[in-house]
């Protein structure tokens, strides 16, 4: 009996060097835990982080390559939408026409509301248009203050010329207006 | 590692920040959005959704087509930040290095912090404390609150690392009171001088730990922390004989924390010890009937409890608990069993990736709902553990890369397709525009343009001006031309009328000539500014001829060159796809190896009890047949 009361609390103490241990909440880079795994780990971590920046590279590479295929820069233009309305207004979608046509319809997720609203931009279209003059219409679905449904829209006439051009359409205005709105810029 | 997801994400938040409101000075009442390039806008747009793979290359191919046109840092900050988030150190440190070297750059210093400690972040994670704790000195005051708590939390796991005690101590006094960060640091500080096991270190740990266990913060992580507090200062005092003491810890903890089966086990230890078996049991009896049986003090618990009915005298209850422990650790053993199957089997890394096709992941938090309830009973501990969520995250990011590649590999006949067309099409267009007759009509334009050019220097030289009457002119100049014959035939005849009408001609031709010598600096002027708009316009014709032509000839280059960059890509992504295949099996394999291995302990735990409980009840069993003998 005596010698099982011992074991139980051999038990205890190590329950106690358990708990201690893995009770250093923000510490685990010990030098002489760590680096005992370290070797193989590490290397497959490292191999891990060189895959990630060949891909980014090559992601970019990409990237540029299909845009100077396909969107060169007499011909570009790229519509951007960025949110500038106080936490009472929901976007819900955003439809874009260029010469009457549809080219966009975007329904946003939460996650997308929450980083529009906290001054992220987002792209909406990149396309291709001929020199000359066009109408860009936009329209934006969201919510109210008071739960009430929006829609607004905005056309404007866009002169194409031979180099790319960049449309900001902001949604802007806050609760006291009760009435948010397009405000559209053509960057330079 | 654990801790690198939740501090880089409150790191790059400050960062972003800086960076959306950088340019706002001072207080503001209401919030101003402000963006100073799209660019730079929409990898925000990018970042804040934690997608730092897309808002890495949004950066990237920002600054190829040099679209970030604003002139201060903040891309820079942001894009070594992002690369610090995507566990990319190398190429993090390099940004912030250029940064840091640009002195000509007049850099707020707000930035300059910032860099110092995004790069001193780096090389903490890379192990090299010494440049870390370098650029953390070099930190000014710009940083702001959250960010000098972290930096002084590192500070502070530098000096443990190096076992500066007391630098290590020292650093409490700097964060503010409120601060989650100082309570880390203690609680760190507390168990490395505990560890060491020398009594003066020991002490001064447990003062710390004193500290924390009587902190009347409502902060959740505050909580955490003196639960924890709590529960080491029990279990030390349990262990030193002070019963009393230890269940005057374990009271303070939580009844609904994620440290209340220990406590509740070791209460009953510390009632046992005092030989209070009876109350010993009730928390042991709680724990017992909990829905936590995975949990290690619940499998200590039962077999705890008849243990004590041992000790009460009450051996058939001690008999039928430990029955009930042996069955217990018995279907557990068989549980587990199923699960060893089960991790080896494909479903595991199945539940892994719930397919969510092409979806960023930056967090493998989420992970635990798709897997396997049984498994999470389990292994809950474990697959909450940072080892694991980041070695989970980092295969969902591989995943992730394969997703991309997949992605391009499919886009590379289409992007051949398009270029092929366009060659057909720009072909097509060149050599109707080149053939037909607009070349001729540029040539006659052109010489027309040189014919009026040279009479017009004529007109200059001659001083002219009669030839540049108007049609109307032009009409009574050649009248009064005619008639001058006939004029002349009466130059000198007396006959009645002859005077007036040589008078009238006389008159009608100088008036005529007059008005166009006196309009002649007019006319000229205007028919050189008419030479001017047709020089223009027959300048721009010929540009745009010879640009046609340029194209025409360098056209076949650039599709060549379209074509190498596109075979080029796609050797490369076929290059690319083979690694990362190997590099999805090995994290594969790696994920079942930590996952095994944990149920392996867990499993050897549950055998000892298992078999404790068998030796037990046999010995119990033998000495009831004993004394009924």
């Amino acid at each position: 009996m005596k010698v099982y009361a011992l074991k139980v609390f051999i038990g205890l103490f190590l329950f106690f060097v358990f708990i201690v241990n893995t009770a250093v909440y923000a510490e685990d880079e010990k030098p002489a835990a760590d680096q005992t795994e370290a070797p193989q780990s590490q290397g497959v971590q490292q191999d891990i982080q060189s895959l990630k920046n060949e891909v980014i590279e090559l992601n970019r590479d990409l990237f540029i390559l299909e845009e100077d295929l396909l969107f060169s820069a007499n011909t570009q233009i790229s519509v951007f939408l960025s949110l500038d309305v106080d936490e009472l207004f929901e976007l819900d979608s955003v439809q874009l026409k260029l010469d009457d046509k549809i080219v966009s319809n975007y329904l946003y997720t939460e996650r997308e509301i929450k980083a529009l609203k906290r001054g992220g931009v987002q792209r909406l279209y990149i396309g291709n248009l001929t020199s000359g003059e066009h109408e860009l219409t936009a329209f934006f679905i969201g919510k109210g203050p008071s739960g009430r449904d929006f829609k607004r829209g905005t056309t404007k006439k866009i002169e194409k010329s031979g180099y790319a051009k960049y449309i900001e359409l902001k949604i802007a205005g806050d609760s006291s207006k009760e009435q948010p709105d397009f405000e559209v810029k053509v960057w330079e | 590692m654990w801790y690198r997801q939740p501090i880089k994400f409150l790191l790059i938040v400050c960062i972003s920040f800086v960076c959306v409101y950088g340019g706002v000075a001072g207080a503001q009442s209401k919030t101003e959005h402000k963006v100073q390039d799209l660019a730079y806008g929409v990898s925000l747009y990018n970042f804040f959704q934690q997608k730092y793979f897309s808002a890495i290359t949004e950066l990237l191919v920002a600054k190829h087509y040099e679209r970030i046109t604003s002139d201060d840092s903040n891309p820079s900050l942001l894009l070594g930040g992002l690369y610090l988030s995507y566990d990319l150190h190398k190429q993090s440190s390099e940004v912030f290095e250029r940064l840091l070297q640009e002195k000509e750059l007049e850099i707020p210093i707000s930035i300059i912090d910032q860099a110092h400690f995004l790069l001193g972040k780096n090389h903490y994670y890379d192990g090299q404390y010494a440049q870390a704790e370098k650029q953390f000195h070099n930190i000014k005051d710009g940083l702001q609150l959250e960010s000098d708590e972290e930096k002084l939390f590192l500070m502070n796991s530098i000096f443990l690392l190096n076992e500066d005690f007391e630098q290590a101590q020292k650093t409490f006094d700097y964060f503010s009171d409120e601060s989650v960060w100082k309570d880390y640091a203690k609680f760190n500080t507390a168990s490395r001088l505990i560890q060491r096991q020398e009594e003066n270190f020991v002490e001064q740990g447990f003062d710390i730990l004193d500290e924390l266990a009587s902190s009347d913060s409502v902060h959740p992580e505050k909580l955490i922390l003196k639960d924890k507090a709590n529960l080491a200062l029990a279990y030390v005092s349990l262990r030193d004989g002070y019963s009393d003491v230890s269940i005057e810890h374990f009271n303070k903890i939580r009844l609904k924390g994620i440290e209340t089966n220990k406590a509740l086990l070791g209460v009953g230890w510390a009632h046992y010890r005092e030989d209070k078996y009876q109350e010993a049991v009730i928390p042991w009896m709680h724990l017992a009937s909990s829905q936590t049986e995975s949990d290690l003090a619940v499998q200590e618990a039962f077999i705890s409890i008849p243990y004590a009915f041992e000790k009460m005298g009450l051996g058939d209850q001690a008999l039928h608990h430990y029955g009930l422990a042996v069955d217990s650790y018995k279907f557990q053993l068989n549980e587990t069993e199923q699960l060893v199957d089960f991790i080896k089997s494909p479903k595991f890394i199945d539940q892994l990736n719930p397919g969510s096709l092409g979806k960023e992941t930056t967090s493998a938090v989420n992970v635990i709902k798709s897997l396997d309830p049984l498994l999470t009973q389990y292994l809950l501990p474990f697959l909450s553990s940072n080892e694991f969520q980041f070695e989970a995250k980092s295969y969902l990011e591989i995943l992730h890369l394969k997703y991309m590649l997949n992605h391009w590999e499919n886009n590379i006949p289409a992007l051949q397709m398009i270029l092929k067309e366009k060659r057909k099409t720009y072909k097509n267009k060149l050599t109707k525009t080149m053939d037909d007759e607009s070349l001729n009509k540029v040539k006659v334009l052109t010489q027309k343009r040189d014919k009026l050019e040279k009479q017009i220097k004529q007109i200059e030289s001659s001083e002219d001006a009669l030839q540049l009457a108007t049609a109307a002119e032009v009409e009574k100049i050649q009248l009064l031309k005619n008639n001058e014959k006939r004029f002349n035939k009466i130059k000198n005849s007396n006959e009645e009328g002859a005077a007036e009408a040589r008078e009238k001609y006389r008159l009608l031709k100088g008036r005529l000539q007059w008005e166009v010598e006196t309009d002649y600096p007019v006319r000229i002027w205007a028919i050189k500014r008419q030479l001017q708009q047709l020089n223009k316009v027959v300048t721009d014709m010929n540009k745009s001829m010879e640009s046609l032509e340029t194209a025409w000839k360098t056209a076949p280059f650039e599709f060549a060159n379209f074509n190498a960059r596109i075979e080029n890509k796609e050797s490369q992504i076929n290059a690319l796809k083979k690694k990362i295949d190997r590099a999805i099996t090995e994290q594969e394999s790696k994920l079942r190896v930590m996952a095994l291995e944990q149920l392996r302990l867990h499993r050897n735990q549950i055998k000892l009890y298992h078999d404790r409980a068998l030796y037990a009840k046999a010995r119990l069993y033998d000495s009831l047949m004993e004394r009924q003998r």
